[in-house]
């Protein structure tokens, strides 16, 4: 339904349907997990440089997995790959927005989850940003870094910018008034770094005016950490826009930090 | 909500794959070859003989063998810090209530036997008879002036030399070794945490590498997923890189060096832990659950999970057929696996 992190046009969330499909996924891993889960080994997921790629022309992307007599399938539309996708030879070579998800497969053990690389080919359109600026120590190089298409990855701190305000607010000029098809805009979360993600954002026009407003639903326990590209899509004609983000003000009271003032770690805004 | 609102799929709930009946062959499996090389094995999970009503464990932390061949295992579960098993997993005996913070676990002494026992929780650690007689109890090393404050002061191993010196880590405090002689008394210390070759952060584990000649101690940086080479009097020899290995404590068996992984690529990523085995030459010749060693321009390609096989390995050993013993912390009270090499 909001397959990697896009909404589609015009939804209305259906708690219960999200309920009864988080349950359904629920009692089949406890199945699985009692029936046998020591003769039912899996594998972990392929390697790859990053899960997320910003690029003008084309890119390719390079998957890793050296486990003796295994494989990497994958796929490039965004389907889970199964036992009938491609065999990974080489690296994979795209010239438009694609998602590749990748998996391991050997025979015996349960296939991986799979490694999904969200390759955007951007456009260079973003005149300047201006807002509120990172903090330190997570501020190297300053606010513009966040449209470099040099994304930071999960398991570092490097390139990823850090705020702390409980309302964080860029300005975005484009080069011209030009038709858009989506910005995008990535985070990171690491709860035990006392990183979430924020509780909405919203982004507008430069008069104002809402283009649209996401909120967020994962800070309500712990979750894994995970470095994530969320999508508006525009499909109209911009001079710039305004991203305004509402973080919790802060840690929620489940974590060992609560009380604490949330980061909020951003580390790429691209326009496609 | 209007129409321009949407709720972001940030929950957890739907990032992992679902698992289908596409993944779950409904025949058992063919068994499995693990690691590569010299040293492959096959996997008994079921090894203990025993369930949780009859033997409780928490985390795992380590094994040893004793003269009579039985398997000691040292858990932090204070209704039987330590237990004996035979090979085939049988419980032979348990002993230890007052170890709540049990983690290293190291044997010693020809003809009567003797165990060193860490205690994270206590800041303290422990020799006693190899039936649970405690014999001598070291406290936080203020004679050294490196320690102000005894909660500083968090042992994870040992070592002892043929005759009776004790190595101590203090991987979990101010990472410093310090140096026994035979009544206990502190002979050295060196280390520290720091950013310098001699230094550590994590210094996890700790053995005597009798391989070497003269013999030499081979310490955990864990980490900096490294072993550190020192001579016995606390020199800095080498480093032994495993770039992506979280590794505990080093475990030699023969000519070769065993070691868990507790995490990889570091210690933030949950669950990605695997084996690493490698020769006497530091060259990885086996990997269970882990990646093939693969080396560019001499050096070694970073490590990373392959098999969920393990949750937490936290300790190996090597009994005297050759069989391999994992267990684990924080893997659901998980018995320690038992592996058999395969030709």
């Amino acid at each position: 339904m909001f397959a990697n992190g896009t909404p589609a046009k015009h939804i209305r969330i259906n708690l219960s349907l999200l309920h009864k499909k988080f349950i359904l996924q629920a009692l089949l891993l406890i199945f699985f997990c009692d029936a046998s889960a020591q003769d039912r080994i899996q594998l972990a997921a392929p390697q790859t440089a990053s899960t997320k790629v910003f690029f003008q022309n084309s890119t390719c992307i390079s998957f890793e997995f050296r486990q003796p007599g295994a494989v990497i399938r994958y796929a490039l539309n965004g389907d889970e790959p199964n036992l009938n996708s491609a065999i990974y030879h080489e690296p994979i070579c795209v010239s438009g927005s694609v998602i590749i998800k990748a998996k391991s497969f050997l025979k015996s053990l349960i296939p991986s989850e799979s490694v999904s690389v969200k390759c955007i080919k951007t456009n260079d359109v973003i005149k300047s940003i201006s807002g509120t600026a990172p903090r330190e120590p997570y501020n190297k190089n300053g606010l513009l870094t966040i449209s470099d298409k040099q994304p930071g990855e999960q398991n570092s701190r490097e390139r990823w910018l850090g705020f702390q305000s409980d309302t964080v607010e860029w300005k975005i000029d484009f080069s011209k008034k030009q038709k858009l098809k989506k910005l995008h805009i990535s985070l990171l979360r690491a709860q035990n770094a006392w990183i979430f993600y924020p509780l909405k954002m919203e982004l507008l026009t430069l008069g104002g005016k809402t283009l649209g407003l996401g909120f967020f639903n994962s800070n309500t326990g712990p979750a894994n950490d995970e470095s994530r590209i969320f999508s508006f899509p525009l499909e109209r004609k911009l001079k710039g826009v305004i991203i305004r983000v509402q973080n919790y003000s802060s840690i929620p009271d489940w974590h060992p930090g609560k009380g604490n003032k949330p980061w909020l770690f951003a580390d790429e805004i691209a326009v496609e | 909500m209007n129409r321009k609102e949407f709720l972001f799929n940030s929950s957890i709930l739907l990032t992992g794959s679902l698992l289908t009946s596409e993944n779950f062959p409904g025949n058992k499996q063919e068994e499995i070859i693990y690691g590569q090389n010299e040293k492959r094995y096959k996997l008994d999970t079921n090894w203990v003989k025993a369930d949780a009503s009859t033997l409780a464990v928490n985390d795992c932390h380590e094994m040893v063998q004793d003269a009579k061949g039985r398997i000691v295992l040292l858990t932090n579960e204070t209704k039987n810090n330590v237990i004996f098993f035979d090979k085939k997993g049988k419980v032979l005996e348990t002993w230890g209530h007052e170890f709540p913070g049990a983690h290293g676990l190291s044997i010693a002494g020809e003809g009567e036997q003797y165990l060193y026992i860490t205690d994270y929780e206590k800041n303290q650690f422990y020799k006693t008879t190899i039936d649970g007689r405690l014999l001598q109890t070291w406290n936080y090393p203020v004679e050294s002036g490196k320690y102000s404050d005894p909660k500083r002061f968090v042992p994870t191993e040992t070592a002892i030399t043929k005759n009776g010196e004790v190595y101590l880590a203090d991987g979990y405090g101010a990472q410093f070794i310090v140096h026994y002689d035979a009544s206990g008394k502190i002979k050295n210390i060196f280390g520290g945490r720091g950013q310098e070759e001699k230094n550590f952060d994590n210094a996890h584990g700790i053995c005597i590498d009798y391989r070497s000649s003269p013999e030499t101690l081979l310490i955990t940086d864990r980490t900096r997923c490294c072993f550190k080479r020192f001579s016995l009097s606390g020199e800095y020899i080498e480093t032994i890189a495993l770039p992506g290995a979280c590794v505990c404590r080093p475990v030699i068996k023969g000519n070769y060096l065993y070691a868990a992984v507790l995490r990889s690529p570091t210690l933030d990523n949950n669950e990605s832990g695997f084996v690493i085995i490698l020769n006497k030459e530091n060259r990885v010749v086996s990997v269970i659950g882990g990646s093939e060693a693969a080396y560019e321009n001499g050096k070694l390609k970073p490590f990373y999970q392959t098999i969920k096989l393990f949750k937490h390995p936290h300790d190996v050993m090597v009994d005297d057929e050759e069989n391999l013993y994992v267990c684990q912390w924080n893997s659901g009270k998980a018995y320690p696996y038992k592996f058999i090499p395969v030709a």
